[in-house]
């Protein structure tokens, strides 16, 4: 896994180089607020941010872990039967498209407010890239590979279980990476229209004016979204090590 | 004994149009024999319709198969399971006809093929030649009856390519191994099989036989003798008459 200090190296710099630009006010500062204010709210203010951004992880992940297993499922049953493929394909095409702001206020309205409205909204966000990358990785299975278990009379559920879904690893992770990123918006959105978490305290400090408290939380946000596609990548390095991401 | 038989195969696809027409040969069994010819002769379609991975669209295959098994299929790439172990690799063939296979057979083929101190490693950490071998070593786990090759060392170092080339002939005369190699290298055909057979690119039918009068197992010295050279020139030069052709 690669070192993350240039990355850090230039959040510090962007922050010391807003700190000064916001310093000698060329911006003001009730649109942006300096870094050093932000870092303050985050202090002040913490265990207010720390509760918001519990209730987006939960959301966050279980979205991204109900979409992973759905996601799953849909594509090895897309994959096996091709009724399914034109049954179902269209819907995650579906979902993939509509934007979700405009399916958020529908689920509030299926679900109701709190968590499970939340938790979906992440789930239908991510759902698609999981689809569609484990279909890739199915599909991409080594030709001479599929001879040879043709060769050998395997069986469906071998082809399946021991050739295109251990090919499909690196396309799936590829699929989970966008989708942990799109977790976190997903329950963010959902959070606009169903309250709670890091959203309802974006919702809630907008119409304060607080814009320190909005980069506070959008921070923790982002800051949840990269530990979710961190943790993907450590997935993806242990698989690695295995031989799954070598080019067959 | 007659091991594999084809009978006016012919094939066509779509894109490139015919590439067999009307090809018939008789492999007697525990022959090696070499397919050469310039590129869209047909020697790859045809090997796949050997071993029964492609169907002709006219003519008839017979091949005295009397299990599963049978037929081993070597890949011009060593078409690995990159998340397999080289022995994991090998006991597959057993694994998918569900009879697998005991440690003394795998004991075996990793010994045949030289393989002994990389059973645990995976693809990734081992050279062309020994992928190559772990393919090999694969495709003779099972005994076949039938061993089809496709340019099996063509993307190999000339030094590893030789070296295989003599295990190759051993351990095919060993086994009994009915052989038939796809290959675009005349000193490799000529070196390893019983019967060179050349297809042209423009009948699309097998152009010329040429058969080499020298016992199986071959030597290295065999690269050296008159025959070997005169065979090779032979072919060569219808090779390039048939290139002309096209």
């Amino acid at each position: 896994m690669r070192s993350s200090w240039p990355a850090l190296a230039v959040f510090v710099l962007v922050s010391c180089l807003a700190e000064l630009i916001l310093a000698f006010g060329w911006i003001p500062a009730y649109l942006v607020p300096r870094p050093s204010v932000v870092l303050t709210v985050l202090v002040q203010d913490f265990s207010e941010l720390w509760g918001a951004f519990r209730d987006t992880t939960v959301a966050a992940v279980g979205g991204f872990v109900i979409s992973g297993c759905v996601g799953l499922v849909s594509a090895l049953l897309i994959q096996r039967f091709p009724l399914v493929d034109r049954a179902l394909y269209p819907y995650a095409v579906f979902f993939q498209t509509v934007p979700i702001i405009a399916i958020a206020p529908l689920l509030v309205i299926w679900i109701g407010f709190g968590l499970s409205t939340v938790i979906a909204a992440s789930a239908i966000v991510c759902i698609f890239p999981i689809i569609s990358n484990t279909l890739d990785g199915f599909r991409s299975a080594n030709a001479s590979l599929l001879d040879l278990f043709r060769l050998y009379r395997a069986s469906e559920r071998d082809v399946l279980l021991r050739l295109r879904l251990p090919s499909a690893v690196p396309a799936i992770f590829s699929g989970l990476r966008v989708s942990a990123g799109l977790a976190v918006i997903g329950a963010i959105v959902g959070e606009f229209v169903a309250g709670g978490g890091i959203g309802g305290l974006v919702d809630i400090a907008r119409t304060q004016q607080r814009v320190d408290k909005v980069f506070a939380a959008i921070l923790m946000g982002a800051g949840l979204g990269l530990a979710l596609v961190k943790a993907v990548d450590f997935g993806r390095y242990i698989f690695t090590r295995r031989g799954y991401n070598v080019a067959q | 004994m007659i091991a594999i038989q084809l009978e006016n195969i012919g094939k066509a696809f779509p894109k490139t149009g015919t590439v067999l027409n009307a090809v018939s040969l008789k492999v007697e069994k525990g022959a090696f024999w070499s397919l050469l010819g310039p590129s869209g002769s047909g020697k790859t379609t045809l090997l796949r319709i050997l071993s029964g991975l492609e169907e002709s669209d006219s003519g008839t295959r017979q091949l005295n198969e009397s299990g599963e098994g049978d037929v081993a299929f070597v890949f011009q790439e060593p078409a690995l399971l990159p998340w397999l172990t080289v022995e994991e690799n090998i006991r597959l063939p057993g694994e998918l006809l569900r009879k697998p296979f005991t440690s003394s057979d795998v004991d075996r083929v990793i010994a045949l093929v030289g393989l002994g101190a990389a059973r645990g490693h995976l693809p990734s950490e081992l050279s062309g030649g020994m992928k190559m071998r772990v393919s090999l070593a694969r495709a003779l786990a099972t005994l076949p009856q039938y061993l089809f090759l496709d340019e099996p060392f063509a993307a190999l170092d000339e030094v590893t390519r030789l070296e295989l080339e003599e295990e190759l002939s051993v351990i095919t005369k060993t086994l009994g191994t009915t052989t038939v190699l796809v290959t675009h290298s005349i000193t490799e055909a000529v070196f390893l099989a019983d019967r060179v057979l050349l297809l042209s690119a423009h009948t699309h039918q097998i152009d010329r036989e040429f058969a080499i009068d020298e016992p199986r197992p071959r030597k290295r010295t065999f690269r050296a003798a008159e025959t070997y050279t005169m065979v090779v020139h032979e072919i060569r030069e219808r090779f390039v008459t048939l290139g002309s052709t096209r």
